[in-house]
């Protein structure tokens, strides 16, 4: 009985330390203004964050992609403003139809991530898919004229000995 | 003076020729890059002299990525691995293993399909070098000398263009033909 006993308030004592650690976020109220932006808009997101313990650090994640291709996640730090978490940013894909988003609030060095959401977005070019660009070199150092040097010192080297050849 | 200008000449001559030697030695040498694979080994390009290597730069939550995927299990599925092989990396850093892991369970059993291909983390040295548009994915190939060959961002297709994506998506097949004899 006793062993038995010892080991419920063991259990409890674990159930509640686990609770501690993983303290509970909610994020509610996650606005985008404007709702239907158009590309390489500005817009504001705005997310009510509440915790239990304190918020150590609040993220949010941007992707904008069409359906060719998506652009790096950009990741920013969302600012504290009259009790609301915000943050303003530029969308930079000009044929973006689509950006993706979701918030990750670090509290006791635990990260909450919450689901992405999808909001869509009119494109500023309507020229098509995307386009073809090319095929996008050949690997080579990127340096144009790079071949150019050895000329270039070749042409010095002559210079300098013609001078000295008519000094004499 | 003409004996100056002769001298002048095998200068300027010998100088253009040492550096077109130079530039040479280095094409026959290839591109390299090294990523780490599921697994946690390294995997280098050089490793793989010999065959042509596709190098598909993605991340799992990058949607037309998935549509690239059962494209390169086709073109897999096609060449033997004495000819071809395909790299999948994840340029996104803040994506694990086990998110790449489960990515690839859920979307062989959603699609039925086998991405039986090498799985990999880029620690950002291959996007900083490849991803020349910044955008995924990017599809590179590099010849079996491991010469880049192709590169280019946006959704690719084998050879045929599947219902629902553009009439102008890029085809893999030419250039894969091209190299593979």
């Amino acid at each position: 009985m006793k062993k038995l006993l010892t080991a419920t308030i063991l259990l409890l004592g674990l159930c509640l330390s686990g609770t501690a650690v993983n303290a509970e976020v909610d994020v509610e109220n996650v606005t985008v203004d404007p709702a239907n932006p158009d590309a390489l808009d500005t817009v504001t997101f705005t997310a009510t964050i509440t915790s239990d313990d304190d918020i150590d650090e609040v993220l949010i994640k941007i992707k904008e992609c069409d359906d060719n291709m998506c652009m790096p996640t950009e990741t920013f730090e969302m600012n504290l403003e009259n009790g609301k978490y915000t943050l303003t940013y530029d969308l930079t894909y000009d044929k973006a139809t689509y950006f993706e988003y979701n918030i990750v609030t670090t509290v006791n060095g635990t990260e909450n991530e919450t689901g992405f959401t999808k909001v869509t977005v009119t494109p500023v070019s309507n020229g098509g898919n995307g386009g073809n660009g090319g095929n996008g070199g050949d690997g080579g150092n990127g340096i144009p004229g790079f071949e150019l040097i050895p000329l270039f010192i070749a042409t010095l080297i002559i210079i300098f000995y013609m001078r000295r050849k008519r000094s004499r | 003076m003409k004996k100056a200008f002769i001298i002048s000449l095998i200068i300027i001559l010998s100088i253009s020729f040492l550096s077109g030697c130079l530039d040479s030695s280095e094409s026959i040498e290839g591109e390299e890059f090294v990523f780490t694979n599921l697994d946690g080994a390294q995997v280098s390009l050089s490793s793989y002299r010999g065959k042509v290597v596709i190098l598909d730069m993605w991340a799992t939550w990058c949607g037309p990525c998935h549509a690239v995927m059962p494209e390169l299990e086709k073109i897999y599925n096609d060449y033997s691995r004495d000819q071809l092989e395909i790299m999948s990396v994840d340029i996104d850093p803040r994506e694990s293993v086990a998110v790449i892991e489960d990515f690839i369970d859920s979307f062989e059993n959603q699609n039925n399909i086998e991405l039986s291909w090498i799985f990999g983390r880029d620690d950002g040295s291959i996007s900083e070098k490849y991803m020349n548009e910044s955008a995924i994915p990017t599809l590179a190939v590099f010849d079996q000398q491991g010469r880049l060959h192709y590169r280019k961002a946006g959704v690719h297709v084998y050879n045929e263009i599947p219902e629902g994506f553009p009439e102008n998506t890029p085809k893999l097949a030419p250039i894969l033909n091209e190299l593979i004899s």
